[in-house]
C-alpha cells in the first residue's frame, strides 16, 4: 500500500515539474520539446490519478509511462553528455563555466527523469501479483 | 527487457557514443613555423618580382597539415588566392609567381597555415557549434575538385557568432552551416542535392601566420596612445551635428544603418571625449564633446517638472540614463575649461535628477510629462550613472544639494538595494555604481560601499578567463562558457570601475595585488582586441578604422559605446599607473 502511495506522489510530482519546467521555465517555444514534455506530464498525472483511485489497469499503464519517462530522461542525459563530448573535442576543455552549466542541467534531469523512474519501477514490482 | 539490462546498456552506449563523438570532433594542431620564418613569408611576398628573396631563417620550417593559402586583399576584398602545398618555401615561391601575373595596387597579403582536418560532427541540436569561430573553416571535396572556406572567408561573411540572438543584450552565438554549404555548392557549380550526394564536407583548422610578433606591453605610454586612438576614431566618425556614428562597418568603410541610435550611449561617448580632453590634453576631443552636448541640447532637451529641471527626451520618452550621462559629460568637460552652455546644461540636468529621488535615496527612473510626476520604476545602470553624475556635478559646480543626493543614493545602491538571501553570491552590473563609490571617497564616508565594490570585484575575478580557458586569446575577458566569444565591453567596464576602486582601497592602506592582476589581464585583452593596424586585410580603409573596438574578435563593426568603454577603461588604468609610480 505504501509503495502505491509513494508512486502516486512521485508521478504527480514529475507531472507537475515537467509541465511547469516546460511552460514556465523554458524561455522559448519549441514544439518537439513542448509536445513530448506535455504528453509526458499529462501521462504522469494520469497514472497518479489511476493509482489513486485504484483502477484495474493502473499498474500496467504506470509501467508503460515509467519506461517512457526513463527512456526520454536517459536519452536527454545521453544527448547532454554527447554535447559535452562534441564541445570538448572541438573547443578544448569546456571549462568550469561550461561544465557547471551542463552539470546543472544534467543534475536537474537525472533525479527526476532517470533515478525516480528507476526507483518507481522497482517499487512497482512489489505491487504486481506474484506469478 | 529488464531494468538492470536497460541501465547497463544505456550507460555503455552513452559512454561509447561520447568517446566516438569526442574522437571525431577533436582536431589536430600541427605546429606553426617560428616567428622569424612567419615574418620571412610576408617579406618574401613583398619582394618585387625579379629581386632575390630575403634569406630564410636557419632551420627547416615544419610542414603544414594541409595546404598553405596565400591571399591578396585590396580595400578589404579578396583579389586572389593561391592554394599551395604543405611546404612553405615552395608555396611562397609559387604564390609570388602567380600573384605577379595579376599585379595589384597596395595588396595586403595573408598567409594561412592548415593545422588539421576532421569530420564535421554535430550532436543533434549542436550544429551551430560545429565550427570554432576564427579557427575553423570548411573544405568540400567533390571528385577532382576541392573548394575551401577559410576562417577569413567566414569572418568576411559575418558567418561566425551570428546564427542566434537570444533575448540577452548584445549576446549572439553559433555559426549557421546551411548558407556555407550553399556557398560551397555554388563554388563547384552544383545544386544543393548534387552537392550533398557528390561532395564530402569536412572541418579544417587554419591559423594565419603573423607578420610581426604581437606587442603585449601595457605600459603607460602604450595605454595612453591606445586611448588617444579611440578618441580619434570617435572624432573621425562624428557628424558636424555632434551625432556619433553609432555602428561603423570597417569592411565597407561606412555607417551601418538600421540600428536605432542610443542617446544614453551618445552621452557616455561625450563623457569619454571630455575625459580625453582633460587627461590626454586633446583640444579636438573637447571640441567633439562640446558638439555632442550641443546635439543633446538642440535635439533632446526639455523641462520636466519645472523650468530649472532639464531632461533629455528621446523618441518621446524621458531618458533618465541619457540625462545622467550627459550631465556626467558636461561635468567632465568643465575640468578642461569653463563653458557657460555646458554649465547651464549640467545645472538643469542635476536639478531634474535630484527631483527624481525617493526618501530612501533610490531614484525613480521614468517621468510622466502629462501628469508632471516621476514614475517609480528602476532600470539597469541608471542609478549608478546618476550617482556618478551627481558627484561629478558637485565637484564642478559646488552645489551641496548634489552631494547630499549622492550621500543618500550611494549607501542605498550598495546596501538596501542589494540585500537579499544570496546577495553575497550573485551580483549585477555595478560598474557605474563602483565608479561613483570610488569618486565619493573624497567627499563622504564610503567604508560600506567600498566593501561592497571589493566584493563585486572578487565576484568578477571568479568570472574572468585565465589563459587557455577558451580557444581564443581571451585571457582577461569575462564569461561563463568557453563556447561563446568573449565580449570586450564587459572587460572594459570592469576596468573602468575597479581601477578607481583599487586606488581607493590603496589610499586606505589596503593593497590588493589580485585585483591589480585582474585589471592588468583585462587591459591586455582590450589592447589585443582594438583595431590597431595589425590585422587590416578585411578593412576597406584601415586608417579610418584605426582606434575602433569590435564587440568580439569575430566582428568587423565597431559600436560607439564599445570604443567609449575601452577608452575610459584605458584612461582609468593609465591613472592607476601614474599614481602607482
Amino acid at each position: 500500500m505504501s509503495h502505491r502511495i509513494a508512486i502516486t506522489c512521485a508521478q504527480a510530482l514529475i507531472g507537475v515539474l515537467v509541465a511547469v519546467g516546460i511552460w514556465l521555465g523554458l524561455p522559448t517555444r519549441y514544439w518537439p520539446v513542448d509536445l513530448l514534455g506535455t504528453l509526458l506530464a499529462v501521462a504522469a498525472l494520469l497514472t497518479a490519478g489511476l493509482l489513486a483511485i485504484g483502477a484495474r489497469t493502473a499498474v500496467a499503464v504506470t509501467r508503460a509511462v515509467l519506461w517512457a519517462e526513463l527512456v526520454l530522461g536517459s536519452l536527454c542525459v545521453s544527448l547532454l553528455a554527447g554535447s559535452i563530448a562534441q564541445l570538448w573535442g572541438s573547443y578544448g576543455p569546456v571549462g568550469s563555466g561550461g561544465a557547471l552549466l551542463m552539470g546543472t542541467i544534467a543534475c536537474l534531469v537525472l533525479p527526476y527523469l532517470v533515478a525516480l523512474p528507476v526507483l518507481q519501477l522497482v517499487w512497482l514490482r512489489r505491487l504486481e501479483p506474484r506469478a | 527487457m529488464s531494468l538492470r539490462r536497460y541501465l547497463i546498456g544505456w550507460l555503455f552506449v552513452t559512454c561509447a557514443a561520447c568517446a566516438v563523438i569526442y574522437a571525431r570532433a577533436h582536431i589536430g594542431s600541427a605546429p606553426l613555423p617560428d616567428a622569424a620564418t612567419q615574418a620571412w613569408a610576408y617579406a618574401a611576398l613583398a619582394t618585387p618580382p625579379g629581386e632575390a628573396l630575403p634569406p630564410l631563417p636557419p632551420g627547416r620550417p615544419p610542414r603544414a597539415d594541409g595546404p598553405i593559402f596565400v591571399s591578396a586583399y585590396v580595400r578589404g576584398e579578396l583579389q586572389s588566392r593561391y592554394v599551395g602545398t604543405n611546404d612553405l618555401v615552395a608555396t611562397i615561391e609559387a604564390a609570388r609567381a602567380e600573384l605577379a601575373k595579376q599585379p595589384l595596387r597596395g595588396p595586403i597579403h595573408r598567409v594561412l597555415w592548415t593545422r588539421g582536418e576532421s569530420p564535421l560532427v554535430a550532436v543533434p541540436g549542436l550544429s551551430l557549434f560545429s565550427l570554432v569561430p576564427l579557427h575553423d573553416g570548411l573544405v568540400a571535396r567533390c571528385g577532382e575538385r576541392t573548394v575551401y572556406l577559410t576562417p577569413d572567408d567566414l569572418l568576411a561573411r559575418e558567418a561566425y557568432d551570428h546564427a542566434r540572438k537570444p533575448p540577452v543584450p548584445d549576446l549572439t552565438f553559433g555559426t549557421e552551416l546551411a548558407p556555407l554549404r550553399a556557398a560551397l555548392a555554388e563554388a563547384v557549380a552544383l545544386d544543393a542535392a548534387a552537392f550533398e550526394r557528390e561532395c564530402s564536407l569536412r572541418r579544417i583548422r587554419i591559423t594565419p601566420l603573423q607578420r610581426v610578433a604581437a606587442d603585449e606591453s601595457a605600459g603607460l605610454r602604450e595605454v595612453q596612445s591606445a586611448a588617444r586612438e579611440h578618441a580619434r576614431f570617435i572624432l573621425r566618425h562624428q557628424a558636424s551635428s555632434g551625432r556619433f556614428t553609432y555602428i561603423y562597418d570597417a569592411q565597407r568603410d561606412r555607417v551601418r544603418a538600421r540600428n536605432q541610435y542610443s542617446l544614453a550611449r551618445h552621452g557616455g561617448t561625450a563623457f569619454f571625449l571630455a575625459q580625453a580632453a582633460h587627461r590626454l590634453r586633446m583640444p579636438e576631443a573637447r571640441a567633439g564633446a562640446l558638439r555632442a552636448l550641443d546635439f543633446v541640447r538642440r535635439e533632446t532637451l526639455d523641462t520636466c517638472g519645472g523650468q530649472d529641471r532639464a531632461c533629455a527626451i528621446w523618441r518621446g520618452r524621458v531618458e533618465m540614463g541619457a540625462s545622467a550621462l550627459s550631465a556626467l559629460a558636461a561635468a567632465e568637460l568643465l575640468r578642461s575649461g569653463d563653458d557657460p552652455a555646458a554649465r547651464e546644461l549640467l545645472r538643469g540636468l542635476l536639478a531634474f535628477m535630484r527631483a527624481q529621488q525617493r526618501p530612501d535615496g533610490e531614484l525613480m527612473h521614468e517621468y510622466d510629462r502629462k501628469r508632471g510626476r516621476p514614475i517609480d520604476v528602476q532600470r539597469m545602470y541608471y542609478s549608478g550613472e546618476a550617482a556618478l553624475a551627481l558627484l561629478a556635478g558637485y565637484e564642478a559646480l559646488g552645489n551641496a544639494a548634489d552631494k547630499q543626493a549622492a550621500e543618500r543614493l550611494i549607501p542605498h545602491l550598495t546596501g538596501a538595494a542589494w540585500s537579499f538571501f544570496g546577495s553575497r553570491y550573485f551580483y549585477g552590473e555595478e560598474h557605474w555604481t563602483c565608479q561613483a563609490v570610488a569618486r565619493a571617497g573624497a567627499h563622504m564616508n564610503v567604508r560600506g560601499a567600498l566593501e561592497f565594490c571589493r566584493r563585486w570585484g572578487e565576484f568578477q575575478a571568479r568570472l574572468q578567463y585565465g589563459p587557455g580557458v577558451t580557444p581564443w586569446p581571451a585571457m582577461g575577458a569575462f564569461g561563463v562558457g568557453p563556447v561563446l566569444l568573449p565580449r570586450a565591453t564587459t572587460a572594459a567596464s570592469r576596468v573602468e570601475a575597479l581601477a578607481p576602486i583599487y586606488l581607493a582601497l590603496a589610499a586606505r592602506g589596503q593593497q590588493d595585488p589580485e585585483l591589480r592582476a585582474l585589471l592588468e589581464r583585462s587591459v591586455g585583452l582590450l589592447l589585443r582586441m582594438r583595431w590597431s593596424g595589425r590585422e587590416t586585410h578585411l578593412f576597406a580603409d584601415p586608417r579610418a578604422a584605426m582606434g575602433g573596438m569590435p564587440s568580439t574578435l569575430a566582428e568587423l563593426t565597431s559600436r560607439v559605446d564599445m570604443v567609449q568603454h575601452a577608452g575610459s577603461a584605458l584612461l582609468a588604468w593609465a591613472e592607476l599607473l601614474e599614481r602607482s609610480r
